[in-house]
């Protein structure tokens, strides 16, 4: 819809000094979705040029202003041996209740910062240990794990005018061997429950990254395969009796079930390959 | 700066407001095949294709197509010839009111063919409120396939029989290829924008009103308030019978008594002063004692929606013995059923558009299912003679029930007549939601039957929840209380119907289907209960 409370376009290019009642300008898919009253200007990404995906030795490099498209279409090089990709990036690209014409031109960047519970990609990047590259206004850069720049419902640990660069996925995580579980009101609904978890075929560890059912981001990283309870328990003790999401998407107490469910299938799943290897 | 799109084909260099989106550029230079359904990315009918790329173009700034060629349904055909797509959707008949088709059809246009093999999924961003989707599907898979597996498709009529077959739509070629003119797809120069601000409370006298600094916006040129319009009451619903509904509402009133009722309306010269008009708009309110639960309504020490009090009609009749049948019945069902508000969701919000002709005559273009009934109201609210009244209709964009209201026409054509100038004022989905929705029901419902499956009696009382205004209230009671009966055949029957005065508006079904689920829930089930009870000719029904 037009925001005719915007009286003009900054391109970021020009790093143009942040002021109250500016928003960054990525795929606009969110800002263009409701009245935003309070919005004057929008910094244009548009124009950065950034790749939207760079395969360094260190891992894998996403832009901020990737597309979900882009990052659904990713092929690893030829000898990268990152099960990951197909296992995980696909599903949740397609986890988005939204259209595949909306991925066309969402970025990654977008869906981490508006921190929805539903936000697949902060569910990838969290359990892909992703660490962000914040922008400060003074020039100054640091780094946070994407996992805790989500702090809420919507809520991030940002500063004021504070820009994602992009997110960093390490290649030892894009190595591990992954499943994914997800639970809709319906089947293409947005997600009430997104379960990620990860085995490190090398060292054994696992990692369950919980999503859309908890109102935060919540990963929980375990030294040997977790036997169901401990699973379970380590699940309960994380989330809290207050961490599950209320809304027209789904009953706390029904995501709960779902979550818990949904972990029990993924250990079982990965169990069985390990065992299977 | 510069600017330059080439959509179908054709240069456009205007510049759009920053924080314009590509759809509402697109409209306002002439392509009207490409839609507003909800603005926020959800439902499809504004998808375009951008370099060949499918977007919602309610989410794409206008200021990022800089350079780029934007295809919208105008073009996709080439030039008499139907793109295949736009031909299987008028083969298979893939629309009914057609307001989603544009979308529908640039969406199909993009799929691959892994895409159309799962329907479900590359169609969640495009939304039918007519056909059920089955139609639609049809079309898409006759496309993906060149027709060979199509089914629901008709053949092409041989010979000159004219029974027998279907005929097409004589819209389906304006439909597909997006030269079917709804509401607002019309070129109207010179059209001021009226933006309405609503109520935060749920009653309220409103104290005060400062408009001065909303006048001060540039462009805005007239602030209506409940002082400047008429004193006449009238109903909102549009009923052949007008004395069917009470007239309880005024153009603005100086009592709001539901969160979202218009309070004051701003006319500017574009949408986005008005709507800041409004934003600097200052209401004193004396917020009043609500009532938002109907049972509560209807007690007496609930505070009075209206002078007349709370009820808003009522129906209590009953035919044959029912104390009697109830006492010699072998089981007795009872329980209580309730159904929630829910909103038309046609694709087309409401819109009105007004102006004075050559010779001075008022007209009103609207999407409404009774233009007739609209003049007649119209008349009545600005003490107009008829032949001083024309109202229009374009194609409508769905409707449902919904668009047999008045919401838009009476403040645009007020507005208009005082400017001497034309007024529109399109609805955002989110009014959609605020202002029009189906009557939530409570059915207490109680049946006696003897054991061979023969129904012996009907209790039932049903509360209805009318919100504020009493439009379309008494008739859906009616219908709610009478036509329940007619279904199966029942010894004897008493109804008790009440109606509390959010307003409601009138949906398909008109009623009916509530009261009637309400039977299906029986303990003996549908298929037991209907060869011996189904309704007859000498079965009872109450006058």
């Amino acid at each position: 819809m037009d925001l005719t409370s915007v009286r003009e376009v900054c391109d970021a290019r020009h790093r143009p000094q942040w002021e109250a009642g500016d928003a960054w300008l990525a795929g606009g898919t969110y800002l263009f979705s409701e009245p935003q009253p309070q919005l004057r200007r929008l910094l244009d990404l548009g124009r950065m040029g950034w790749d939207a995906l760079r395969v360094t030795p260190g891992g894998l490099e996403i832009a901020a202003t990737c597309t979900i498209a882009q990052l659904n279409a990713f092929v690893p090089p030829e000898g990268m041996a990152w099960p990951v990709a197909g296992a995980l990036f696909g599903p949740c690209c397609r986890a988005f209740s939204s259209s595949f014409k909306v991925w066309n031109t969402a970025t990654v960047g977008g869906n981490i910062c508006l921190a929805l519970p539903a936000a697949p990609l902060v569910c990838l990047a969290a359990a892909l240990e992703g660490e962000c590259v914040l922008l400060a206004q003074n020039g100054g850069q640091r780094r946070m794990p994407v996992a805790r720049l989500v702090t809420g419902a919507g809520r991030t640990a940002l500063a004021e005018g504070e820009l994602l660069r992009s997110v960093l996925l390490p290649a030892r995580a894009l190595r591990r061997r992954a499943a994914v579980r997800r639970a809709a009101l319906r089947p293409q609904g947005r997600s009430a429950a997104l379960l990620l978890a990860t085995v490190d075929p090398g060292d054994g560890t696992w990692r369950v990254t919980v999503t859309a059912s908890t109102t935060r981001p919540v990963v929980l990283p375990f030294d040997r395969p977790p036997t169901a309870q401990a699973l379970r328990d380590a699940l309960e003790q994380a989330v809290g009796p207050d961490g599950w999401v209320d809304d027209v998407h789904g009953h706390p107490a029904w995501r709960r079930h779902m979550t818990l469910l949904l972990a029990e299938e993924l250990r079982t799943e990965l169990t069985a390959d390990e065992e299977g290897a | 700066m510069t600017y330059e799109i080439t959509v179908n084909g054709r240069v456009h260099t205007r510049l759009p407001a920053a924080g314009q989106c590509l759809r509402t550029y697109l409209r306002a230079d002439g392509w009207y095949g490409v839609k507003k359904g909800c603005d926020a990315g959800d439902c499809g009918a504004c998808t375009v294709h951008v370099d060949g790329m499918p977007v919602h173009s309610c989410l794409y700034p206008a200021l990022r197509a800089d350079g780029r060629e934007v295809t919208t349904v105008e073009g996709l055909a080439a030039g008499e010839r139907l793109h295949p797509v736009q031909q299987a959707f008028l083969g298979a008949r893939g629309f009914q009111c057609g307001f989603c088709t544009p979308g529908m059809v640039m969406t199909a246009a993009a799929l691959t063919p892994e895409q159309s093999q799962d329907l479900p999924d590359a169609l969640r961003g495009n939304l039918c409120r007519c056909t059920g989707y089955r139609a639609v599907v049809d079309a898409i898979r006759t496309a993906a396939d060149h027709g060979s597996s199509a089914r629901h498709i008709e053949e092409e009529p041989c010979g000159e029989a004219v029974h027998g077959r279907s005929e097409p739509d004589p819209a389906g070629q304006a439909v597909v290829t997006g030269a079917a003119r709804y509401t607002l797809d019309a070129d109207l120069p010179g059209v001021l924008h009226l933006k309405l601000l609503r109520s935060p409370y749920a009653h309220a006298r409103i104290t005060a009103l400062h408009t001065a600094d909303a006048l001060d916006v540039p462009g805005v040129r007239l602030v209506l308030t409940h002082h400047d319009v008429p004193g006449v009451r009238f109903s909102t619903g549009m009923h052949e019978q007008a004395d069917d509904e009470p007239f309880d509402t005024r153009v603005l009133d100086g009592v709001v008594r539901y969160a979202g009722q218009r309070v004051t309306a701003v006319v500017a010269e574009t949408e986005a002063a008005a709507e800041e008009g409004c934003r600097r708009l200052r209401v004193d309110y004396e917020v009043l004692p609500a009532v938002t639960d109907p049972h509560a309504a209807l007690t007496r020490k609930a505070p009075r929606v209206h002078p007349g009090g709370n009820v808003v009609h009522e129906v209590h009749r009953t035919s044959g013995d029912v104390d009697g049948v109830f006492a010699q019945a072998d089981c007795v069902y009872e329980a209580t059923f309730r159904t929630q508000r829910v909103q038309h969701a046609a694709l087309e919000t409401h819109a009105a558009r007004a102006w004075l002709d050559e010779a001075g005559r008022l007209t009103v273009r609207t999407a409404t299912q009774t233009p007739h009934l609209v003049r007649r109201a119209l008349c009545r609210v600005l003490n107009l003679p008829p032949r001083q009244v024309r109202v229009v209709a374009g194609r409508v964009g769905g409707g449902f029930g919904g668009k047999q209201e008045l919401l838009c026409e009476d403040i645009v054509a007020l507005a208009a007549w005082r400017l001497r100038r034309p007024v529109q004022l399109e609805y955002t989905r989110g009014e959609e939601f605020t202002s029009t929705t189906r009557h939530p029901f409570d059915i207490h419902l109680t049946a006696a039957a003897r054991r061979d499956g023969t129904l012996t009696g009907l209790k039932l009382r049903i509360i209805c929840d009318a919100g504020a205004y009493g439009n379309h209230s008494p008739s859906v009671l009616e219908r709610a209380c009478q036509d329940v009966t007619g279904m199966y055949r029942w010894g004897a029957v008493a109804v008790d119907g009440h109606r509390r005065l959010h307003p409601h508006r009138a949906v398909r079904g008109f009623s009916r289907l509530r009261t009637r689920a309400g039977h299906f829930r029986h303990g003996v089930g549908p298929r037991r209960t209907r060869p011996p009870a189904r309704y007859c000719p000498a079965g009872l029904s109450p006058a």
